[in-house]
């Protein structure tokens, strides 16, 4: 089931929506919708459609006991401190977006890079600037935004991170999780690579967060669907013309 | 069930329970009075007005509890996701009990609706509601949506129980859903 063409995974979308798929089929069709906005929004479609089903069913009486009894097992658990990463469970893959919370509190780290080519990047950070926030939230409610997964590198084995961006569009948001934080003399710098392996800079910035986290603004040269692959490296401040440090990121694993 | 504001603010004061347990407790238990009776119907529709029902419809509020922060706004409907975490645990439940898979073959031969959790009274109109939007199916699709949204079945469990070829059962849902989504369309 891995080689499922979208064709035949629009065809499943119903049955998935109504958990009707056997694990191999879900797993097949999770991967596509990982892929493919036009597919997450079908899904939606469906989704509406069985939450209006559900609408019309009959409104029972809730148990009296039930919401004491919920209460009970909460106080019962720990409250566990917050996850800041999100790399599981199917909604999390299926929205992929920067919830308003989780958005607020990036904020503090969000950055862009303004200008374009190579070592003519400013990093502004726009921590408090409406503007910027504004457009990085449109893209995260955008349902035609696709996201790419960058994988770890040997370099910094347990981070994680993905670019969400429309192929069209020159604006992209890079999320990244535990990469480590450098010494004063050393950046993060995003490259935007074509089919040729020539690269354009796409962002420069720095883990302030000890999670690791970081959400970045990508105001990129050329509209994001002109490149194949995306990487980062850690390159001397100011950035680099070309890779020259350790890749810590890549679309390519 | 549209997601609002003051949902977002509610899952905003969960998200915060690590700093204000008591506020956050709050925050659930309005959620709790604004979805409970949708969640809990739903859930006894799959599984009969019975425990199980009551633990998983406590299970689908202790998620929200415990991971706030999975739903995304840009998914829309808060409503929606909260039923399908609610609707994914009861098919667990389900697969996992194999009384319920019993108690539903043994309505399949009906030519009636298979076998759902009789209605309290005092439901009546909202059974009508509820049997009109199936009712716009043909038979063996709506059998196929009853049987695998509320038996939590799956597509393969349906074709062998009903000793239909796969094809045919996929065929009938994938028909099915594209009916209740024309249906959406028209009602808005």
């Amino acid at each position: 089931m891995s080689g499922m063409s979208q064709e035949e995974t629009r065809t499943l979308l119903g049955a998935y929506a109504l958990g009707a798929l056997d694990k191999s089929e879900r797993n097949a069709v999770e991967a596509q919708l990982q892929a493919s906005a036009e597919l997450r929004a079908e899904l939606a479609e469906h989704q509406r459609a069985l939450s209006r089903l559900t609408q019309a069913e009959p409104q029972l009486e809730l148990p009296t006991a039930m919401k004491a009894d919920l209460f009970t097992r909460i106080g019962a658990s720990p409250i566990t401190p917050p996850q800041p990463k999100s790399k599981a469970g199917l909604w999390e893959s299926l929205t992929r977006g920067i919830a308003v919370p989780r958005f607020a509190l990036a904020a503090a780290v969000l950055v862009a890079a303004l200008g374009v080519g190579g070592l003519g990047y400013r990093v502004v950070q726009l921590s408090n600037q409406r503007a910027a926030q504004r457009q990085a939230l449109d893209l995260i409610t955008d349902t035609s935004a696709v996201s790419v997964k960058l994988k770890a590198r040997p370099a910094a084995p347990n981070a994680t991170g993905r670019i969400r961006y429309k192929p069209n569009s020159n604006i992209g948001i890079l999320e990244t999780w535990d990469l480590p934080v450098l010494e004063a003399n050393r950046i993060y710098q995003l490259w935007l690579v074509y089919p040729d392996n020539t690269r354009d800079t796409g962002a420069m910035f720095k883990i302030v967060s000890e999670d690791g986290t970081a959400t970045v603004l990508i105001m990129a040269p050329r509209p994001f669907g002109t490149y194949t692959n995306f990487g980062i490296s850690i390159e001397p401040d100011g950035g680099s013309p070309g890779p020259t440090g350790p890749g810590v990121l890549s679309t390519r694993g | 069930m549209s997601a609002t504001s003051h949902e977002q603010a509610l899952l905003h004061r969960i998200q915060q329970r690590h700093n204000n347990a008591r506020d956050a407790k709050d925050a659930l238990s309005e959620l709790y009075d604004l979805y409970a009776r949708r969640v809990y119907s739903h859930i006894a529709m799959m599984l009969g007005e019975n425990t199980a029902a009551q633990e998983v419809t406590q299970d689908t509020f202790m998620k929200v509890w415990s991971h706030p922060e999975q739903y995304h706004y840009d998914t829309g409907n808060f409503g929606s996701w909260l039923l399908t975490i609610a609707h994914r645990a009861a098919i667990d439940r389900v697969r996992h009990d194999k009384h319920y898979k019993d108690a539903q073959m043994s309505s399949v031969d009906d030519d009636d609706f298979p076998e759902i959790p009789d209605p309290t009274q005092g439901h009546e109109t909202a059974w009508r509601e509820w049997l009109t939007v199936l009712s716009r199916l043909p038979a063996e699709q709506r059998d196929v949506i009853v049987l695998t949204y509320y038996h939590g079945l799956s597509q393969s469990d349906i074709a062998a129980q009903l000793r239909l070829p796969l094809g045919t059962v996929k065929t009938r849902v994938r028909l099915a859903m594209e009916k209740l989504r024309e249906w959406l369309r028209d009602v808005g």
